[in-house]
């Protein structure tokens, strides 16, 4: 069981200092699915996303995410908004996700749900992920 | 020099929907902001931020138990509010409430 959380990691925000800098770093592309006990935390990395452990089949294996583009939320392109569709292949616990660059190194945020999701060959998990470069409080 | 300075950051938010084969909802997760930091000392304004951050617990235990409730009925009619996450208890005491019918109806 966990609840909801969501948080950007240190990393992340080190990736995206380099990104914006023309340094070696690579921008949001990827996802996998989350299982186990998972509770988002700045700390987080690839290795250790959450607590919990990075699934490997089921369908919730590390991919492209199906599209990543920027988007508005307050002002013109300040958010960059990630949706991927999941389908399961067997049945599986999922209890949340993470949000990775396009080498798969460094993850930007992580994401556990309400609580885990228990699906069958043929759910699927639809998802949009949003972050914000917010300006002001 | 004039130093510039913004409260700001990277604001993360999200939404998840978990459906079926046949494309029917089983549960819809639900993404709760945090409340804003506090930034004042008045009593009504910590009292203010306390009730914020109480319900704002309430709330996650709401939908971890809806969400629960949901899976483990995903073949079953309940109401929608269940699966959809729409419409939440505003109050503590409409989380307390939902929370405790949840619970006994596992």
């Amino acid at each position: 069981m966990c609840a909801q959380t969501s948080k950007p990691t240190l990393l992340g925000y080190g990736e995206l200092g380099k990104l914006v800098a023309g340094e070696l770093a690579t921008e949001v592309q990827s996802i996998v699915g989350l299982t186990g006990a998972c509770t988002a935390a700045e700390a987080s990395t690839f290795a250790n996303p959450g607590g919990a452990t990075k699934l490997a089949a089921n369908g919730f294996t590390l991919v492209d995410a199906d599209t990543v583009v920027s988007s508005q939320t307050t002002v013109a392109n300040d958010t960059v908004e990630l949706d991927h569709v999941f389908t399961w292949s067997g049945t599986q616990s999922v209890s949340g996700v993470a949000i990775l660059n396009n080498d798969d190194d460094v993850v930007f945020y992580e994401v556990c749900f309400n609580a885990a999701l228990e699906g069958e060959t043929g759910d699927t998990l639809t998802f949009e992920g949003k972050m914000q470069f917010k300006l002001g409080s | 020099m004039v130093n510039a300075e913004v409260v700001g950051g990277l604001v993360i938010t999200w939404g998840a929907d978990h459906r079926d084969g046949n494309g029917t909802l089983i549960v819809r997760q639900a993404s709760v902001r945090e409340p804003a930091p506090i930034n004042c000392i008045k009593p009504r304004c910590l009292a203010r931020y306390i009730y914020k951050s109480l319900l704002y617990t309430m709330l996650l235990l709401y939908h971890q138990e809806r969400v629960i409730y949901a899976e483990a009925h995903r073949k079953d009619i309940i109401p929608d509010k269940y699966r959809t996450g729409e419409d939440s208890p505003k109050t503590i005491r409409g989380n307390i409430w939902e929370i405790m019918k949840l619970k006994s109806r596992r």
